[in-house]
């Protein structure tokens, strides 16, 4: 009954045997880690004040990562890495999170980005993701328009062929560390307007490139989180598609499964070291329990279940529709931790100005939008009400 | 177990509980199924009986057999499930006060029952008496859930003859997982109850499920069941004590937020006696109060992580993905 290779092993053994190499990656880590206490130094518990510092900030240690080898691992060969599986990628921004040091944002966007391109255009991954993961090019995402939020269907952004080349010609917004991007993977519309999805195409842009300009956003907690990009006659390479003219809606899709999959899992790792903070520094009264208890729960259940994403699509699983349920355990999770802070720590949440209490209102403030990006709360329970339950189409 | 095993075992399970409806019978059913050799195989499959358990609504002494075989205790005992909170989180057991172990529990077994098991929390670690049935005083119970087959026992016992039970733990974080098991079974009974009622259900000449008020509070039931159903996938892999107790707080909140928007949804008709869900919802919380209920055990947790050096954080990855 059971599949047997000529190696004589099982897929169970094969699943033991990845359990095995992921716990010994662990172990590697964090031994290195500890021993590294000095080199790390400048990182540890770092609070930035700025979206430029953090990227900063991001940069250094991504480099530093890099040259030792972890930065690569888990990352295919072909494309600067040290091949692999994926999920060794999730381990080092667990293990940087657990040991105090912020996971550089840079990987986030790489996290959400990278799987796709590396699929649909690996020529393209090999030319462009070494110097992602030297930390020296940023990679930003632009989807959303100012009239194609929610519905990305009907973005307007237009890319017209010319020879070699696509002519850029529309507006970007809400791309995360648009500010000082080197490029931004780029979802533009190559058919008709009334094409809706299927006249979508993925270019990355390079945001140097003559006809682009990126304005910074200012976010609600004072940082310049997001950009708008604004496209005036640029000229981008016909090479920097990722897939086919045309297929831009299902890269967008297949690039919204890692979304939940390893971004999901550095939110995760980074909330389970505010949860650390926050129990580390509030006296553990009966209310305090349980509002930390019910914290690190929700914590802990979107790290089982994006886990087992980052799993599945390790494997080349598609996850589909039952990724939203991922996706609202992410803004759950993220709102409920930092909401304990300003329940628990309530006069220095609103009235002190310690670098620490500055952190707890700038991620929390940030984390106002988790229930937006890639897909708002809303857009999430109907695709569950549709696609997982199966219930009456809304208005039907 | 891969999908197809899954899938194939969940339907005779299914079946199973829908034919047996006498609690005594449940053994002899599931021996024919050769339930044994297949929880020898795949000790997970243990998830699967309890959720079809929780499903059914079926009443059984499954949980004893699970809490009794960890502890290495003949399946001729009851255990008896304290009803207090407070103690050990990972080895709830009664109080001693005065030197007399203080009894207020509920027992889950079905037919006689030669002793009761009673884990105690003495001074030098769990310790456990095996008290003659004949020796207190067990009622049947109606209580909240007068079909769920509860008996209640209260007493004064000397705790003098307790045995030292070192696997208690082992014994309580295996009945969570089961515990757990059966609250998401439950929960899905909820949803499907919901989901049935809001797709046939008409008003302004539209099915209620395609307003997206009723749309978005199943959905929410659904983030919740699957969650709790993933921490029970874990806590079957990982065997600890911390899992489990994870596993059942989540599935615990699951099914009240469960039968809370399938009450609201399903409409006055959903609260009739002869609509089902009352009954989900009074077994439901019922079993929750064993071993901890669910807002009981996030306190708990919240007190356990804020003790602790570094974060305890449970691990997806040292379960092989299916």
């Amino acid at each position: 009954m059971r599949q047997t290779d000529r190696a004589g092993s099982t897929p169970d053994s094969r699943a033991t045997a990845g359990v095995t190499a992921v716990r010994e990656h662990r172990q590697r880590l964090r031994a290195w880690i500890e021993s590294r206490t000095d080199e790390l130094k400048e990182f540890h518990g770092a609070v930035y004040r700025t979206a430029e510092a953090a990227l900063g900030a991001g940069r250094l240690l991504t480099r530093l990562l890099y040259d030792h080898g972890w930065g690569r691992t888990g990352w295919p060969v072909q494309a600067g890495g040290l091949g692999g599986p994926p999920v060794l990628r999730s381990v080092l921004y667990d293990e940087l999170e657990r040991a105090g040091y912020p996971a550089p944002v840079q990987y986030e966007m790489l996290e959400t980005l990278a799987p796709a391109v590396i699929r649909f255009a690996p020529d393209l991954a090999a030319r462009l993701l070494p110097s992602a993961l030297t930390g020296e090019a940023t990679w930003a995402q632009g989807f959303s328009e100012p009239e194609a939020g929610s519905d990305l269907a009907s973005l307007r952004c237009r890319a017209r062929r010319e020879g070699d080349e696509y002519v850029l010609s529309g507006q970007k917004i809400w791309s995360s560390q648009g500010v000082g991007a080197t490029r931004m993977g780029t979802l533009v519309r190559t058919g008709t307007t009334e094409s809706r999805h299927r006249g979508l195409s993925m270019l990355m842009v390079d945001l140097s490139t003559p006809g682009v300009e990126v304005r910074p956003i200012r976010y609600a907690n004072g940082h310049n989180e997001l950009a708008e990009v604004f496209f005036d006659g640029a000229r981008v390479p016909a090479d920097r598609l990722v897939g086919d003219e045309g297929q831009g809606w299902a890269v967008a899709m297949y690039l919204l499964q890692f979304e939940r999959g390893n971004y999901a899992w550095v939110r995760q790792a980074h909330i389970g070291r505010l949860v650390a903070e926050l129990a580390a520094h509030t006296a553990p009264d009966t209310p305090a329990a349980a509002e930390v208890g019910a914290a690190w729960l929700a914590q802990q259940a979107l790290r089982l279940r994006c886990g087992r994403t980052v799993q599945r699509l390790g494997a080349g699983e598609v996850a589909g529709a039952e990724t939203s349920i991922d996706k609202v355990l992410l803004g759950t999770a993220e709102q409920r931790v930092c909401d304990a802070a300003l329940s628990l720590r309530r006069p220095e949440f609103l009235f002190s100005d310690r670098d620490a209490d500055e952190a707890w209102r700038s991620d929390w403030f940030y984390t106002r939008a988790s229930t937006l990006y890639g897909g708002t709360a809303e857009i999430q329970r109907t695709i569950i009400a549709d696609r997982v339950l199966g219930l009456p189409r809304e208005g039907s | 177990m891969d999908a197809d095993e899954t899938r194939l075992l969940t339907e005779s399970l299914r079946a199973l509980f829908a034919e047996t409806s006498d609690p005594e019978g449940l053994p002899v059913a599931l021996a024919e199924l050769g339930w044994d050799e297949v929880t020898a195989e795949h000790p997970a499959a243990e998830a699967l009986l309890f959720e079809e358990q929780g499903r059914a609504r079926a009443v059984s002494g499954l949980l004893d057999g699970v809490v009794l075989r960890e502890l290495g205790a003949p399946p001729t005992a009851a255990v008896a499930y304290r009803l207090g909170t407070g103690g050990d989180l990972f080895e709830p057991a009664a109080p001693v006060v005065d030197g007399t172990v203080r009894l207020d529990a509920v027992l889950r077994a079905v037919g006689p029952r030669a002793s009761i098991v009673v884990p105690v929390a003495a001074p030098e670690g769990t310790r456990v008496l095996r008290v003659p049935s004949a020796d207190v005083e067990v009622k049947e119970v109606a209580g909240l859930d007068p079909d769920g087959g509860w008996s209640r026992v209260t007493a004064a016992l000397d705790p003098a003859s307790a045995e030292p039970a070192p696997l208690w733990g082992q014994a309580v974080a295996a009945g969570r997982r089961a515990l757990a098991a059966e609250l998401v079974g439950l929960a899905r009974a909820a949803l499907e109850l919901a989901v049935r009622h809001v797709t046939d259900r008409r008003q302004f000449g539209r099915p209620v499920g395609g307003f997206q008020a009723v749309r978005f509070r199943l959905a929410e039931v659904a983030v919740g069941i699957e969650a709790a159903a993933e921490a029970i996938r874990v806590a079957f892999a990982d065997g600890g004590p911390l899992a489990a107790a994870v596993a059942k707080a989540l599935a615990g909140a699951a099914v009240d937020r469960a039968v809370r928007q399938a009450a609201q949804v399903c409409g006055a008709m959903g609260l009739t006696w002869e609509f089902p869900l009352h009954e989900v919802m009074r077994r439901a919380y019922g079993l929750d109060m064993l071993f901890g209920d669910w807002e009981t055990l996030t306190a708990d947790l919240g007190r356990h992580v804020m003790a602790a050096g570094t974060l305890p954080q449970l691990d997806p990855f040292s379960v092989p993905a299916l």
